[in-house]
């Protein structure tokens, strides 16, 4: 059996008719969405194994899920899953004091055109409940991502009025928890944005209810790449602000950027700016100073990064720039909602894959030869002592994170060298 | 290394795994991945075909096929469109372009819930592209994840089996997995690819093997035992099935004899189709222990008409395991041990197997735990337990017998009693009770995870467990203080953590309410 052959001999290029996806489907975004968040029940309304396979990948995500399944037959085929979803709600959700129920309907329900809505709706008892088309033919992993975020706007609540005279505050929307290091990136940019005395208000998805629903007492929405409607939804609804990044900060430069950025846009004096981001960037360059001898090491080795766009995006800038490797196939595994094909990244990479099939990345690493490829679990079967993988981006399954080491942010930029340097 | 691997594959599947169940089109993609040369083909949306292939490569495929990876498992990515108008078309060329870029020996086209729901006549695009593709091509018809499997089955069935063979080992159990998505795609292969021989062999029989997540049993040894002694009596080992090639499917009515271990619908296809005669042997109920093994050969060699020279094979290999059993014998004779299980129908032989091994069972904790989380009703939990216990008493040791005691109230027991050894295997969380034990001061052993399985046929793994057990008497038990164990657990549940009883709570009510439709309070 061929592992590698020249796919493009095969496939006609403008309709492949199989792929081997390196991304999940609509359920899979949203569930990513929504799962994590303390004191929400997420309800997949599905049969089993559409929950099983979205909880097995947040759960080894570190995530701890709050999702179950309305565990639907083939007689609900036949007859409608109404029942069972009834059942289900009344179970999870009748001896708890507070209900907050998220229902993600998958395929089966989705065809067979079910009343989801009905029978939320004549649940003997109060509840809130947010209820989306999921679907797996519906759409991809940005897309449930992007529509459940916009749908959480739903529970927030109205500012608080006469706030005024404290620090200026941001939500960051569209950093994900659940990829590697997620929570401690989440810490660091809150960091760093805290060092021109911006505080962060809530991260999306959010942790909890609570921090969701103070979501609009925000002076600005920051969005990377990820929940452009939800910011979009709230400057209409309460006048949030929001400036739209499509790309995560990794590095010294893209941290400083941001942070500049949205020093600027909130008014912080730039002096200030100047000398704390200055500040910082010395003491990671002192840090990084202990490592000073191995970083011609890194000057021209041949990386390849797979990943989802904000993150892709920002790491390959900062291998490229930054530290001078040679960007030899950058993966572009999914995107939010409505992104097409633009990285702006050409100049620095000349094979840019778009959501292509596995084996496309697959072919593109053979002809190109990488040294290090950053990605997921995905391109472990491709890596090897001569090709070292770090795991960086969704789905990263087989390692685990319990120390608060991020990779974005100022500090960010000691992790990923330290950890290139000892993997190469 | 590579056992650490496995433990830590286990380890992540469980974590995972928690409060969820898979589908029978997963179970049909983990088929074929112990075929080799096969590449399962999704019709379906891609975000199906995401997450398998992110699961550890199954046991099977490591351990007999010696791969370390799971198959790529390529879909047509079904989308709205396909939905309204139909996914034939694409489906035909997806076949077509698997088998181009993939080169398989076998494209093993699976369908999804959508494909399922609207209808698409997947017999008729597969034969319309058959003559197109130089790979072979089967369809699994059922294994949309919403198609019911036995696991939606009453649970309480379950208990008439146990007792039922506990009386006669050779009852049949009438709880099976016939619909499993795994057998579901073991009979598609074997109804679309077995081939008419061109001449049988003599003295043949295919082995049909199990143990998809089984990362911590020996299942290439058992195998290789199997072939060993059957070639000394005589018959050839002609296919054993999964972990094999295409050819070895095509060719598996060149045999005389199946033993089918899962699927009596599949052995009787071929009985049906080939005249193949089988013996059908679920959940390993009538080849349990030495004296069970000694029955397999013997079954099979009177099929052949070889029983005299079965009966000198076997006794040969029965002397020669008492040989290698005498030092072990003397090293553990007279210890006091306490066994603790989830009454299988193994659970009597296995008593009996410790005694034969010079033991002293003087404690006897039956769990039932598991049987009441899948669902068994108190009611006939009773029942198994009060038929249960008259089995115990054949045995020897006339152990004192407690049931379902809380962790801490069993340690405190066995202390008081004074037992040199746990000997643990309630099914879940083995580890985790060893670990609790030796925190206790209690030596402990689960030969479960440690490569033991009294469901396999092997006269080898008696030996193995008879010195893992003198190795454990005889190893130091140091003091511990686990990190493991500083957590709140709830005391009739453990392991689950405190903090997780309410989600492990609510989830069984799902399965028994909504997926079983059992009457129960909300």
């Amino acid at each position: 059996m061929n592992s590698i052959s020249d796919v493009s001999d095969v496939k006609n290029n403008n309709a492949p008719h199989f792929i081997d996806p390196v991304q999940g489907d609509r359920m899979l975004g949203a569930f990513r969405a929504a799962c994590g968040i303390r004191g929400a029940l997420v309800l997949v309304h599905a049969p089993v194994g559409c929950h099983w396979g979205v909880n097995y990948m947040e759960r080894l995500s570190s995530i701890r899920t709050s999702g179950t399944v309305s565990a639907l037959r083939e007689r609900s085929v036949v007859f409608g899953g109404e029942d069972s979803l009834r059942k289900t709600i009344e179970i999870i959700l009748k001896n708890r004091k507070k209900r907050y129920l998220i229902l993600l309907a998958g395929s089966v329900p989705s065809i067979i055109g079910e009343d989801w809505q009905g029978v939320i709706d004549s649940v003997g008892f109060d509840f809130h409940s947010i209820a989306l088309d999921c679907g797996g033919y519906l759409g991809k992993m940005g897309e449930g991502y992007d529509a459940c975020l916009c749908e959480l706007s739903q529970w927030m609540d109205d500012p608080a009025a006469g706030r005024s005279g404290s620090a200026p505050k941001v939500n960051l929307i569209g950093l994900q928890r659940d990829i590697a290091r997620g929570e401690a990136d989440i810490k660091e940019i809150r960091r760093a944005l805290g060092l021109i005395g911006i505080g962060v208000h809530s991260v999306f998805p959010p942790a909890s209810i609570k921090e969701l629903k103070k979501a609009p007492e925000a002076d600005l929405n920051i969005v990377f790449g990820y929940g452009r409607d939800l910011a979009i939804r709230m400057e209409q609804k309460w006048g949030v602000p929001s400036v739209v990044f499509m790309e995560y900060p990794y590095g010294l430069a893209g941290t400083r950027d941001l942070v500049r950025s949205i020093g600027e846009r909130l008014g912080v004096d730039s002096g200030l700016m100047k000398k704390r981001i200055q500040g910082e960037e010395k003491r990671m360059l002192d840090i990084i100073k202990r490592a000073h001898l191995y970083l011609p090491a890194l000057y021209g080795l041949p990386a390849a990064v797979s990943a989802d766009l904000p993150q892709a995006i920002g790491l390959a800038r900062f291998l490229s720039t930054e530290l001078g490797m040679d960007m030899r196939g950058i993966h572009i595994v999914s995107s939010p909602g409505r992104v097409q094909g633009e990285t702006g990244l050409e100049h620095i990479c000349p094979d840019i894959l778009f959501d292509a099939s596995w084996e496309e990345f697959e072919s593109l690493v053979e002809r190109t030869d990488p040294g290090l490829i950053l990605g997921s679990d995905l391109e472990r079967r491709i890596c090897n002592r001569e090709r070292p993988l770090i795991l960086i981006s969704y789905p990263t399954m087989t390692r685990i994170t319990l120390t608060a080491h991020p990779y974005m942010g100022f500090r960010g930029v000691l992790t990923l060298i330290e950890e290139i340097v000892n993997n190469v | 290394m590579k056992r650490i691997y496995e433990e830590i594959c286990t380890a992540r599947l469980s974590h995972a795994c928690r409060f969820s169940l898979d589908c029978k089109m997963f179970g049909a993609y983990c088929y074929l991945s112990e075929i080799r040369g096969a590449v399962p083909l999704l019709h379906g949306p891609l975000g199906c075909a995401f997450f398998p292939k992110l699961v550890p490569p199954d046991a099977i495929r490591m351990q007999l096929l010696g791969l370390d990876q799971p198959p790529p498992f390529p879909c047509t990515d079904m989308d709205e469109r396909d939905v309204i108008y139909g996914g034939a078309e694409k489906l035909a060329r997806a076949i077509i372009e698997v088998d181009r870029y993939y080169r398989p020996e076998l494209i093993g086209v699976i369908i999804s819930c959508p494909a399922a729901i609207i209808g698409d006549d997947i017999i008729d695009i597969v034969n319309s592209v058959r003559d197109r593709i130089d790979a072979d091509v089967i369809y699994t018809p059922s294994s949309a994840g919403f198609a019911d499997d036995e696991r939606t089955d009453d649970f309480n069935r379950h208990a008439d089996d146990l007792i039922n063979i506990w009386k006669n080992p050779d009852e049949k159990p009438q709880w099976g997995i016939e619909k499993c998505g795994r057998l579901d795609t073991l009979y598609s292969l074997i109804e679309q690819l077995v081939e008419e021989p061109d001449k049988r062999m003599e003295n043949a029989i295919n082995i049909d093997t199990y143990g998809r997540f089984h990362y911590f049993e020996d299942l290439a040894g058992e195998l290789k035992e199997i072939k060993t002694i059957l070639e000394k009596i005589g018959v050839r080992v002609n296919t054993v099935f999964p972990g094999c090639s295409v050819g070895e499917i095509k060719g598996m009515a060149r045999a005389k004899l199946n033993f089918m271990r899962r699927s009596e619908r599949s052995a009787k296809f071929l009985k049906e189709k080939f005249g193949i005669d089988y013996i059908f042997d679920i959940f390993g109920t009538r080849y349990i222990g030495l004296n069970g093994a000694k029955r397999f050969y013997l079954d099979i060699a009177q099929r052949f008409g070889l029983e005299k020279q079965a009966e000198a094979v076997v006794r040969e290999r029965e002397r020669s395991v008492q040989t290698e059993l005498k030092e072990i014998k003397k090293e553990i004779k007279g210890k006091k041990i306490a066994y603790i299980c989830t009454p299988l129908y193994t659970s009597p032989e296995f008593m009996k197997l410790l005694e034969m091994l010079g033991l002293n069972i003087r404690v006897l904790c039956i769990n039932t735990g598991w049987w009441r989380r899948w669902g068994m009703s108190e009611k006939t939990v009773k029942r198994l337990l009060d038929e249960f216990r008259p089995k115990v008493g054949d045995i020897g040791s006339d152990p004192e017998i407690y049931a379902d005691l809380t962790i801490e109230d069993e340690v405190e027991m066995l202390k008081e009693k004074g037992v040199d050894l746990v000997i643990g295997d309630v099914l879940v969380s083995d580890a985790s009770r060893t670990m609790f034990y030796e925190n206790q001061g209690l030596r402990s052993l689960n030969p479960h995870c440690m490569g033991y399985s009294s469901f396999r046929i092997s006269f080898s793994q008696i030996i193995r467990l008879g010195r893992m057990i003198a190795d454990r008497l005889h190893s130091p038990l140091p003091e511990r203080d686990l990190i493991y164990l500083r957590y709140q657990y709830h005391p009739g549940r453990y392991p689950t953590l405190l903090s997780d009883v309410s989600d492990e709570l609510r989830w069984e009510k799902i399965m028994k309410k909504v997926w079983r439709d059992k009457a129960c309070s909300v």
